[in-house]
This record gives C-alpha cells, structure tokens and sequence, in this order.
C-alpha cells in the first residue's frame, strides 16, 4: 500500500473508532471527518501534527489500519490514558466535525426532533411564554430589604477564627 | 494635537457606551477609543455549520486561546479570564442574563463585615435599572417576590419551554423560589432590533441583535448624538498634569501605528474589572493612594450540573436561559458560610457541543457506545449554574506581568485569584443543592462541576471582572466615591464592573449598566463644575 492509501486508511481507522456508524447514523470516515480532522489538527497544532499523530499511535500499538477491531480498541484506550490532552482534541475536532454533516442532522431529525444545521436565518419556533400556565404560583421567594439587614452571628463559622462578629 | 474633547471614554463596551450616550446625547464633544474594532452581524458564526467548531477557535470567550488580533494576553495560573475587545465589547459574546442585585448585596458591612457596604443603596440604584432596562430591551415578568417590586420589563418573558418546566417542577418539588429569567433579549420586536426567534446560537453572541449586543443596541444612538468612536485605537497611559488633574490619554492607532495625545477635561475608565486597573498601574500608580487598584477581585463562586431526563426538552432551541432561582441568595450562617448563591438555569446546545462536553466534562462515549449515548442524551438535557458572591480579597488582584506583552508592548495583566475558605464552603453546599435538583427532577444522569483542576486550583470561567476599582466612603479603602470619581483624581471616572464593591449573587452586566447610567447622568448635570473639579465630591 502507498504511503498516501495508508494514511488514508489510518485516518479513516481513526475516525470510524471514534465514532462507528450503525443503522441509522453514518460512520464518520463516510462523512468526511477525516479531511477535517487533518485541516482542524494542522490549524491547532502547525506542519507536524499529523506526523506526531502517527507517532504517538505508533507508541501506543498502532498504527490502526493493520489492527482488528479489538486491537484498534486497545490503541485509542492507550492514547487516552497515557496522552489525555491530545486524546481530547483529537475526539473534540471528530466530534463537532461529524455532528456538521448534513447525512448526520438527517439521522438527528429521524429521531423526532426539529434540527437545522445552522442556528441562523431560520431559528427555531419555540412558541411566546404562556401567561396561563407558565407564570409562577408558588408565592416563594423572600428578600432582606435595605433597612433591615442586620448583623448575623459569626460565632459559629470556626473558620473565621473569630475575627468577624 | 486632536481637538480638546470635553468627556474622553475609555472602552466602549456596556458601560463605555451608555456613558457615551448619555453624555453625547447632552451636547458635549465625547471621543470614545476602543482597543479592538467593530464585530459586524455577519461576522458571527450563526450561518455556518461549522459554527460549534468556530466556537472552540475565533469565537472562543477566553481571549488567551482565541488570540484575536484585538487581544491582549492575561497571565493567569487560576482564572480563565473571558472578554471580546471590540465596540460593544464582551455584549458581543455574553449570554445576557439580566437579574438585578438585591438590597442586601450592597450592605455586606453591615451584614457580616467580611466585605464593605456600598456608599450607595439599592434604591439609589433602582430607577436606573428600570432606565436601562428600556434602553437595553429586555424581557422578564415583574412580580418576583425574592426582589423588591419594580416597573414591568419592556417586552414579556421568554417562553419556558420544556427546559423551563420540567425544572419548576423539580424546584417546586423541593419547595424553593423559581422565576422565569429575566433577560437582554427582547421577545417582541422592540427599538427596530428583532424579536429572538430561538436560534440557541446564544453562546456565540447574537447576530440578529435580538440579544442586547450593543455594538447595535446603544452605541447607534450614541454616534447618532455625535459621539467620536474611534476603534483599533489602543490606549497605552493617562497623562497627569502638574495640578494632578488627568490631561489626557496616549493611544496607539492600531491601523498606523502613530501614537496620538488627546486630551479631554475629564476621563471615564470603563475597560472592564481587568483592563482598568492595568491601565492605572500602567499610568505611574494612578489613582491608587488608598493600594486598592487591581485589588479585590471577585469572579463570583461557580458550580455547575448537566442532567437528562427521559422526557425530550428539545433544549438544542431556543435562548440559553430558562429559569432563575434565588431560594439561597440570601445568608443564613446556618449552612456554614456568609452570603448567597443563585440558580441560573440553561440550556443544553447543540448536538456537536453536547457530545464534547457543553458545561461539564460529561461528553459523549466513543466507540460502539457513542450512538446509544446520542440518543439518550440528546435533547433531553439541561443545565444549572450555582453562582455566587465570593469576598472580596487584597491577595485577589490584577497586577501587570513581568514576562507577557501585548502587539503593543505594554505589559499584560496578571491575575492572582484563589477562593476564600467561606467560598469553598458555599461551593461544597451549592454542588449538594445541585444534586438535590437533579433528583428532584428525576434526572437519569447528571454530572457535576467545580472547576477544580486535578491539583486543586479554582479556574472558573471568568466572565465577571469585578471590584479592582472599587467605590466606597473613603479614601483610604476605595478608589472611587459614590458617583464614580476617584479620590485622588477629581476628572477620572471609572464605571466599569471594577467599580463593584461587592459581587452580588447574580450575572452583573444589568447593574454595571445601572451604576454607569448613574455615573454619567450626574456628570452630565453637573458638568460645568466637574469638568474642572479641582477636589472630589465630599461622600
């Protein structure tokens, strides 16, 4: 396999452990995830990032590709024990870069719910606040008015070491 | 040298732009520097879909991480120090929650000791909140009996939503105070600004202005009435002349780099609880014969909990507020501390945001487990923030680094902060109350947060940047008086959230906004004398 099949592969490996599909959502490699896993990790981290992504997977057992699915299991468990800080950039850049796909806001709209991709022009139709239902009749709720606040007892607050009272 | 102006304001974030306002509006020559420049509507993110992703990267409130070209870099082994410098300042990147402080915040002296009184009352303060909030645009319902009863808000409350509701509940199933969250953002078309129409891109500011971003809010009314804004222009020190009195301010233009002199018969300081005392320690030990510049730094105390629950929220809509609970802003020594805390409740984000993690580290599984964990998780989410009134500490304070440096060379601030042992406490009590909600509504998980490092260090997000220029009674333990003067400089005026003398239980942009409205109406009636004050106003 050439240099540029196997980093494909790898990145692909990468991603898809993170997060695999299933019947419903698309696993990630088929989204894109990791062209943007590449540009977002250069942005952060300069020219080397993905060759320090190779070697810290080469460290922890990897590379990936050649590796079950068992196996790749063992690698990323590895990398998010030993190199918590990279683990978690790493997963946040596939993360919000998955949840970006327009394939995955149509398995998020599947399940029920009202989902756009962008916050903005459209918004969401969440209704005006009912008068009728939504205001409180608890009658709770107390305040110290200006006059009335008095000095409080702070013989029992030990830490103060009675300096205050 | 510019034409002599007769108000010069530093900052034109909240408190910058009302002061602006109101005094531009009364037909005096105000110029307005402001380090960064304008963040346009279409500058937000809110029509790109990568847009969570841009929130962790341009849009990111900490300006250490985000190092925007409008930046200055903030030391700091504790704080994570938030702002966005630009015209509206952080209004461009706050969420806009908008209770006010209670009567009690401003007599903690007479309360307990442990931090001072304010010179001033909460009936002082009380008209101009009801002022602001008109000029703000804001929506909430009156009628809250855990605060003083006030004029109506100018539009009505936000919906509840199902966020909003299943929370009551939970709060009315444990007996304690709710109110629908008062709020910056207007519910109705108000003022030619949009009525919110629930984006839930809140976190990245407003880009609709539906949210009180004041870059579109106050500041048209202010250039409107004349006033000289002048962005990417960065102020490096105050001059002084030889009768004490403040001549002017040296600035950089950051376009061309010149420096410029302009001078002014007085000068308002409104460049946040940070960038305030930086500027008066970079300006030879300005007004801080009392030592208390930079000191006295509180954040508030902040604890968090996300919790799901079966039923859908749908809490990826809508604006990020929903409820707020003050059944613990008062003090009762009986749970071990002074002072109180407050409940903001919120949203949960959007589905990219939810899975790394939207207030808690809790994010979603990788592996076979991630989908299952989407789909139970996934809309049915939510948020509660214990944030509370911190003492104010000498030893938490802003001085300037020794090692960082801004694009412009001047030194960067360093922040020293670390809880009092009463804050830890309310800390410990608030995460158990937390616990008590998630309960109560019968959340199937929940998750909660101190923002402890693993060695122990308190680094909360701090957006609050207040009390490092604090007003008081005197000379001695404050550095401004009751209408924002400061003491050792009769045409200095400091309005920003340095001038809290204490933290209150609540978000503070609404009070900052009433303090500065105060400040710069009283300057505006009394100018003709003030402008050449040779003595600060007896308290």
């Amino acid at each position: 396999m050439g240099e540029a099949k196997a980093l494909a592969a790898e990145l692909a490996a990468l991603v898809d452990l993170l997060v695999p599909g299933d019947a419903a959502f698309p696993p990630a490699s088929e989204v894109g995830v990791q062209a943007k896993l590449v540009d977002r990790l250069t942005l952060m981290r300069g020219e080397a990032a993905m060759r320090e992504l190779a070697e810290a997977l080469a460290a922890c057992g990897g590379p990936l590709a050649p590796l079950d699915e068992a196996g790749r299991t063992v690698v990323l468990t590895r990398i998010e024990r030993e190199r918590p800080d990279d683990f978690l950039v790493i997963r946040n850049i596939v993360y919000l870069s998955y949840y970006e796909s327009p394939a995955v806001h149509a398995a998020i709209r599947a399940m029920g719910f009202t989902y756009h991709a962008t916050p903005l022009p459209e918004g969401y139709d969440v209704g005006r606040f009912d008068t009728a239902t939504d205001t409180p009749r608890h009658g709770r709720g107390a305040f110290v008015p200006t006059g009335e606040v008095r000095r409080v007892d702070l013989s029992g607050l030990d830490f103060l070491g009675g300096r205050h009272g | 040298m510019a034409e002599q102006a007769d108000v010069l304001v530093i900052g034109s974030g909240a408190s910058g732009a009302l002061a602006s306002m109101v005094l531009g509006q009364a037909g005096l020559r105000v110029v307005c520097l402001e380090q960064g420049g304008w963040t346009a509507p279409d500058d937000h993110p809110h029509h790109s879909a990568d847009w969570e992703w841009q929130r962790q990267r341009r849009w990111h409130p900490n300006n250490n991480f985000r190092r925007g070209r409008d930046d200055y870099p903030v030391e700091s082994s504790s704080s994570n120090i938030l702002m966005w410098n630009a015209v509206g300042g952080s209004t461009n990147i706050y969420t806009a929650l908008w209770p006010r402080y209670r009567p009690s915040d401003f007599r903690k002296g007479i309360e307990h000791g442990l931090a001072p009184d304010w010179p001033i009352t909460y009936e002082d303060l009380a008209p101009y909140y009801d002022r602001v909030d008109r000029i703000v645009g804001v929506s909430g319902l009156a009628g809250n009996p855990a605060m003083p009863p006030h004029e109506g808000y100018p539009t009505p409350p936000l919906p509840l939503r199902p966020v909003g509701r299943r929370l009551a509940a939970a709060f009315d199933r444990l007996g304690w105070h709710w109110w629908p969250l008062p709020a910056g953002v207007v519910s109705e078309d108000y003022d030619g600004r949009p009525a919110c129409n629930g984006c839930a891109g809140c976190v990245a500011g407003c880009a609709r202005g539906s949210m009180s971003k004041f870059s579109l809010s106050v500041w048209p009314k202010a250039l409107e009435a004349g006033v000289d804004l002048r962005p990417l222009a960065r102020v490096e020190r105050l001059e002084r002349g030889r009768d004490g009195r403040l001549t002017g301010a040296v600035y950089v233009d950051r376009r061309t780099g010149v420096r410029h002199f302009q001078a002014a018969d007085v000068v308002i300081l409104a460049a946040n609880g940070v960038g305030t005392p930086r500027l008066l320690l970079l300006s030879d030990n300005l007004a801080n014969s009392s030592d208390q510049v930079g000191r006295n730094l509180m954040h508030h105390t902040l604890v968090a909990c996300e919790l799901w629950v079966e039923e859908p929220l749908h809490s990826h809509m809508g604006f990020i507020g929903a409820l707020i609970s003050q059944e613990f802003a008062e003090t009762d020594v009986r749970r071990g501390f002074v002072n109180g805390f407050n409940f903001n409740c919120a949203t949960a984000g959007h589905a990219g945001g939810q899975t790394i993690g939207f207030v808690t580290p809790a994010s979603a599984r990788w592996g076979e487990g991630h989908h299952p964990w989407f789909r139970r998780h996934f809309g049915h989410g939510c948020a509660v923030f214990a944030i509370g009134d911190d003492l104010p500490q000498a030893s938490n304070r802003v001085t300037l680094s020794d090692s960082e440096k801004d694009a412009d060379g001047l030194p960067a601030p360093k922040i020293a902060y670390a809880p009092h042992e009463n804050d830890l406490r309310m800390m410990r009590f608030a995460l158990r109350r937390l616990e008590d909600i998630a309960q109560a509504a019968d959340a199937f998980d929940y998750h909660l947060h101190d923002y402890m490092s693993p060695d122990g260090v308190y680094q909360t997000p701090a957006w609050h940047l207040l009390g490092t220029a604090r007003m008081g009674g005197d000379a001695e333990t404050s550095v401004i008086n009751r209408w924002h003067q400061a003491w050792d400089t009769p045409n200095l005026y400091i309005v920003d959230g340095s001038a809290l003398a204490t933290g209150g239980v609540v978000n503070p942009t609404n009070t900052i906004c009433a303090l500065a409205l105060r400040a710069a109406e009283h300057l505006r009636d009394h100018f003709a004398d003030l402008r050449r004050a040779d003595r600060t106003l007896p308290d």
